[in-house]
């Protein structure tokens, strides 16, 4: 990375050599035929010269461009990378839920919005920084006036673009604002429209979409008027002041206290010194996007990880148990989990019942191993889970969530998300147990139909079976099951609820359930509100307590 | 090309307009080629020491052109901008006349969910037209034909071959690389998509990516696109630095075939020796015009494709024909034998029938994807319906004007959006014109009142897409506000209550069942907890009736809707726990 960035510092100074000689060439050749009578005869050899460094200098230009497009490459790539494996140590405690939108919008727009920063601001702030530089140590020995006036007025462009353009971009992204606003109103319009048609009222919007366009694009450009200033200061300065060089020329060379061949060259570089400031000030705007979307990349990249612990311990056989288990989401103010103990003894099934929010998907993250317990522990057959192995864990234990994640692809991969390399038949095998075969079967590309858009749509009974599948297809001993909270039809949910038991067969499971009819058929039953185990026992222990779980059935109407 | 003509006919009311935009940012290049013209002379003049007096008009030139640029500049953006939003008004108003009678039709259900998502990056590539596509090709018409006019004055070779450089880097060459770029283009938004749909598969999925062992895997590939994207994307950045390169080579060219032809006319007489410097300099400037043209080629491209796109839509034939029957005077709603499909779908509704006599409150109920939805579209007229007949105070829906049945009802449903106005204005949709009394009491028994008034500026608070402080059940409550100051005589609610958590849910029903008391009301809903006081429940089962008759007879009967309200109610009496 950093040799690059040395390239292309180093070309721009070459580039900068180039135009003193090509425009010294020029000047002279000029010279020589303008004041000197030579001819063609004797020009064959400048000209030649002329054109020599003409095309060094498009050379050295397109070299410049194409470092800039490398450090933008190198850039993006890295910090891409950077990112993709610092969210991956964060974890999807971190990264779950609602910030995972925001997140995939920094990685991608984000990410892109660099490329103006990298491609065309910092390779223009190498140029602006080398080539006027330069160009003054040239001409300042030649002409010191001119020298002085390129001086002097140098610093100007850049304070103006921070003084004019400071105030100036505030009042000009308020607008953009506004600007985005407006086509916000307008195509919520439009997407409002079956609403505004209900009411009668979508032709009446039409006017109002005129007048506040037209409204909107007067306010605007009171304020672009002012704002447009700031160019004209800028430009101002630059053709001013080539015409003031111009003019200060010609009366020193009238009075013979310049040589021409000097006073030409000058003006010859004079709108090569300004262009690169010039520029500079233009890709400014277009990489303040990427500045801002680096100072959100950095701070992800700064925030610090929370792994769970590890050991290297082989995996013992045994219950599975939390032993008073606490556990809070950094910045929440009350736990999501508070003082939890909970046992399930090998091919035992414990159904958990609660609200949402009550704990039950945190508790699953712990089992996952996704996050470690603020206090107490996670144990398997008596050894703290911080003293065993990441990997072997989470092949023993499965995992169907409430609301599974469809990938992006066939069916196939989808159900082989835990075995990508296990053969059709086996996966015809786990769809048949889940009860997905006949709908897959249906679909004319069967296994490689696209999940998703432009291929089948499945409901969100279809995906937790789709997720039962995986889980058969890995047959792990263990098994966390988060159960679908929105009602399917009675049918649909009896024959889930047949699945979900021949699953269960023959493991353990801990089963989070948003109904009590999935609940009784379990060996125990947990009542988890607000974080805490309220009460524990078979169902017939805990009718009997004449507890909340005696409380619930009797509320909805008994066992059914 | 069709397109494109269609395109410029609708830029055709703001032509004079664009005329001088384009003539003033003519002006501007013209002028830094006067700058350094006159620059070129003042010297050589002043290089022959002659009195001070006759270098006078290369000054005056000098300064002019020095500073008219800038100003010229300066009214050019402002132009420019002026130009852009009046077409950006004129394509606005344009595209929603074009799509209004369309528009449910075309944005709800669509096969291609994300038409609105597509029409907003057509509506922007539309709006830019003119600051990109149009603008930059019309100056540089002009400074071609100034550059081979003026350069001319010394000699026709170097006034064509300069001509001829500016098409070679304007027009050929931009043309030429975009058979490169375009194959290139289109690949990078291929894979700019992947990248998006790996990444935010990568990170919803991220839980099970992990639990199931996936995870580097899946990072190892999104890199590899990663890659693949920015290579594509590097191979683009080339050509444009081969472009900026060649302009830079042009220029050069330029001058020294200038000068070849030049030096042999000073050294002879023909020319005045400082003509010169004046030809080479002004030469030197005339490349700007060429510097937005690449752009300006792709952005045509992008317009022409979105302008395809819309006109597509607007010239489709609207979904429902208006017939020209008055309104009856009652408005008793009868569907008879009502069976409909989507295209060559399957049926979503077959042999439906509905009597809602005045004061009836019916609930259409079943799972979702049973077709419930698609009656509410059907009468408000947004689709035709296929057999079957519906009738409004006895007159055949196909026979009426659509806006007319649809003032016969009051609509709340899932979809029903609030706009980004103030909450009164938005209220104000459901009755223009509605005094502060009638909106206050609308609100108040919607349940709504409290809560506006409890807003930071009350009526007066702007409500934003996003929600701003205002949570999922308190918009539904200003939608029913709403639907009640339309005041039609018949209720559609087209699942009032989706999405809402349990407690919500259950006052908001309340609030539902006060509104439409006495009214005749249809509810489609799948919550069934509650419907005790409606008439009717139909029970849909992929487009047909499976059950209906009162809440208490389906109850008694032990089916579908038995069985189903005994576990919602389990639900509920879990979730009410928390």
């Amino acid at each position: 990375m950093r040799h690059i960035h040395v390239l292309t510092g180093v070309l721009a100074g070459l580039l900068g050599a180039a135009t003193v000689g090509w425009a010294w060439v020029l000047a002279a050749g000029i010279d020589r035929v303008f004041l000197q009578g030579e001819g063609l005869d004797a020009a064959g050899g400048w000209l030649l010269a002329f054109a020599l460094l003409g095309l060094v200098r498009a050379a050295l230009r397109y070299g410049v461009d194409l470092a800039g497009e490398q450090l933008a490459a190198h850039g993006r790539a890295s910090l891409r990378g950077q990112l993709l494996d610092h969210i991956a140590r964060l974890g999807p405690a971190w990264s779950g839920g609602e910030r995972a939108g925001e997140l995939s919008a920094t990685l991608t727009e984000g990410i892109e919005a660099l490329r103006a920063y990298y491609a065309q601001f910092l390779p223009q702030l190498y140029q602006a920084a080398v080539i006027p530089l330069l160009l003054l140590v040239v001409v300042f020995p030649r002409d010191p006036y001119s020298g002085l006036l390129f001086a002097l007025t140098a610093p100007l462009i850049p304070v103006f673009m921070v003084f004019i353009g400071e105030h100036a971009k505030q009042r000009v992204e308020a607008q953009y604002v506004e600007l985005g606003r407006m086509s916000s109103f307008f195509l919520e319009v439009l997407g409002g429209l079956p609403t505004l048609k209900a009411l009668g009222r979508a032709r009446a919007q039409l006017d109002e979409v005129e007048t506040i366009s037209r409204a909107y694009g007067e306010a605007n450009l009171k304020v672009l008027r002012v704002a447009f200033v700031s160019a004209l200061a800028l430009e101002l300065l630059a053709t001013l002041s080539v015409a003031l060089v111009a003019v200060s020329i010609g009366l020193r060379l009238v009075s013979g206290s310049l040589d021409y061949v000097d006073g030409l060259f000058v003006l010859i570089v004079a709108p090569e010194y300004y262009q690169p400031l010039r520029a500079l000030g233009a890709s400014f705007h277009a990489s303040m996007s990427g500045v801002e979307a680096a100072r959100r990349i950095f701070a992800i990249l700064e925030t610090a990880p929370v792994r769970p612990g590890e050991g290297a311990q082989a995996l013992p056989e045994g219950a599975l148990a939390l032993e008073g288990v606490s556990y809070r989401y950094p910045g929440a103010e009350r736990p999501a989990l508070d003082g939890v103990e909970l046992r399930v003894g090998p091919g035992e099934t414990l159904a958990i019942v609660g609200p949402s929010g009550a704990g039950k998907s945190t508790l699953t993250k712990l089992l996952l191993r996704l996050v470690d317990p603020d206090q107490g522990r996670l144990s398997l057959g008596g050894v703290d889970a911080r003293e065993l192995p990441l990997e072997p864990w989470r092949r023993r234990v499965g995992w169907v969530p409430q609301e599974p994640h469809l990938f992006h692809g066939t069916i196939g991969e989808n159900v082989r998300l835990g075995a990508p390399h296990a053969p059709a038949a086996a996966v015809w095998e786990a769809l048949r147990r889940a009860d997905l075969a006949p709908l897959v079967e249906g679909l004319p590309l069967g296994l490689q139909t696209q999940v998703g858009e432009g291929g089948a749509r499945l409901s969100g009974g279809q995906a937790q079976r789709l997720a039962l599948a995986r889980a058969f297809l890995i047959d792990p001993p263990i098994l966390v099951l988060d159960e679908h909270t929105s009602s399917l039809d009675p049918d649909s949910e009896d024959r889930l609820g047949d699945t979900l038991a021949e699953l269960a067969r023959g493991r353990t499971v801990i089963l989070c359930a948003h109904r009590l009819h999935t609940a009784m058929r379990a060996d125990r039953v947990a009542v988890m509100v607000q974080g805490r185990v309220v009460e524990q026992g078979t169902h017939q222990e805990l009718l009997a307590a004449e507890g909340v779980y005696a409380g619930l059935i009797a509320a909805s109407g008994g066992a059914e | 090309m069709r397109a494109l003509l269609r395109l410029l006919g609708l830029l055709r009311p703001w032509v004079w307009w664009m005329s001088l935009a384009a003539a003033i940012g003519f002006f501007t290049v013209g002028a830094g080629i006067g700058l350094m013209m006159a620059g070129g002379w003042l010297i050589s003049a002043a290089a022959l020491m002659p009195p001070l007096f006759s270098l006078q008009v290369y000054i005056v030139g000098v300064r002019f052109f020095g500073v008219s640029r800038a100003a010229a500049r300066y009214a050019e953006r402002l132009i420019t901008h002026q130009v852009t939003f009046e077409v950006l008004t004129g394509v606005r108003v344009w595209l929603f006349r074009a799509l209004e009678p369309q528009a449910p039709a075309l944005l709800m259900d669509h096969a291609s969910g994300d038409l609105l998502g597509r029409l907003v990056g057509d509506v922007e590539a539309l709006e830019q037209i003119f600051a990109r596509a149009v603008a930059p090709p019309m100056i540089f018409a002009l400074v071609l034909l100034l550059v081979t006019g003026l350069f001319s004055l010394w000699d026709p070779a170097i006034g064509l071959a300069l001509a001829g450089l500016l098409l070679l880097g304007g027009v050929v060459v931009p043309l030429l690389t975009r058979a490169i770029t375009r194959p290139l283009g289109r690949r990078a938004v291929a894979l700019r998509a992947e990248l998006d749909t790996r990444l935010v598969d990568g990170l919803r999925g991220q839980a099970e990516l992990i639990a199931f062992g996936r995870e580097a895997e899946h990072r190892a590939r999104t890199a590899a696109v990663s890659e693949e994207l920015i290579g594509v994307q590097r191979a683009m950045g080339r050509v444009e630095a081969t472009q900026a390169a060649l302009i830079t080579g042009l220029a050069t060219l330029g001058a020294a075939w200038s000068l070849w032809v030049g030096i042999p006319q000073v050294q002879s007489g023909e020319w005045q020796g400082m003509s010169l410097a004046a030809v080479i300099l002004g030469g030197l400037a005339v490349y700007e015009a060429i510097t937005p043209l690449p752009g300006a080629v792709a952005q045509l491209d992008r317009t022409l494709g979105s302008a395809e796109r819309v006109f597509g839509l607007a010239d489709a034939p609207p979904p429902v024909a208006p017939g020209g029957a008055a309104l009856g005077e009652g408005h008793a709603l009868e569907i008879r034998g009502l069976t409909h499909r989507y295209q060559d779908g399957p049926d979503v509704l077959s042999d439906l029938s509905i009597h809602l006599a005045p004061g009836r409150r019916v609930a259409l109920v079943g799972e979702s994807g049973a077709g419930k939805s698609t009656l509410a579209n059907l009468l408000l007229r947004f689709w035709e319906y296929g057999e079957g007949q519906i009738t409004l105070g006895g007159v055949d829906l196909r026979a009426l004007d659509p806006d007319a049945v649809r003032s016969r009802f009051a609509v709340m449903g899932q979809r029903t959006v609030l706009f980004g106005r103030t909450v009164r204005a938005n209220l104000l949709l459901g009755r223009p014109g509605a005094s502060q009394e009638e909106l206050e009491d609308a609100a108040r028994r919607a349940g709504a009142l409290a809560l506006i008034e409890g807003l930071p500026q009350g009526w007066d608070t702007w409500l934003s897409e996003g929600g701003g402080g205002i949570s999922g059940g308190e918009r539904r409550r200003l939608a029913l506000a709403r639907a009640l100051l339309s005041d039609a005589p018949i209720w559609l609610l087209d699942e009032p209550l989706a999405h809402l958590d349990a407690v919500t849910a259950a006052t908001l029903h309340q609030a539902v069942l006060d509104a439409t008391e006495g009214r005749s009301a249809l509810l489609i809903t799948h919550r069934l907890i509650g419907l005790e006081p409606l008439d009717e429940v139909i029970v849909l089962h992929q487009g047909r009736v499976v059950e209906r008759g009162s809440p208490a007879e389906l109850l008694a009967a032990g089916g579908w809707y038995a069985r189903m309200l005994a576990r919602q109610r389990q639900l509920e009496a879990v979730e009410a726990l928390g």
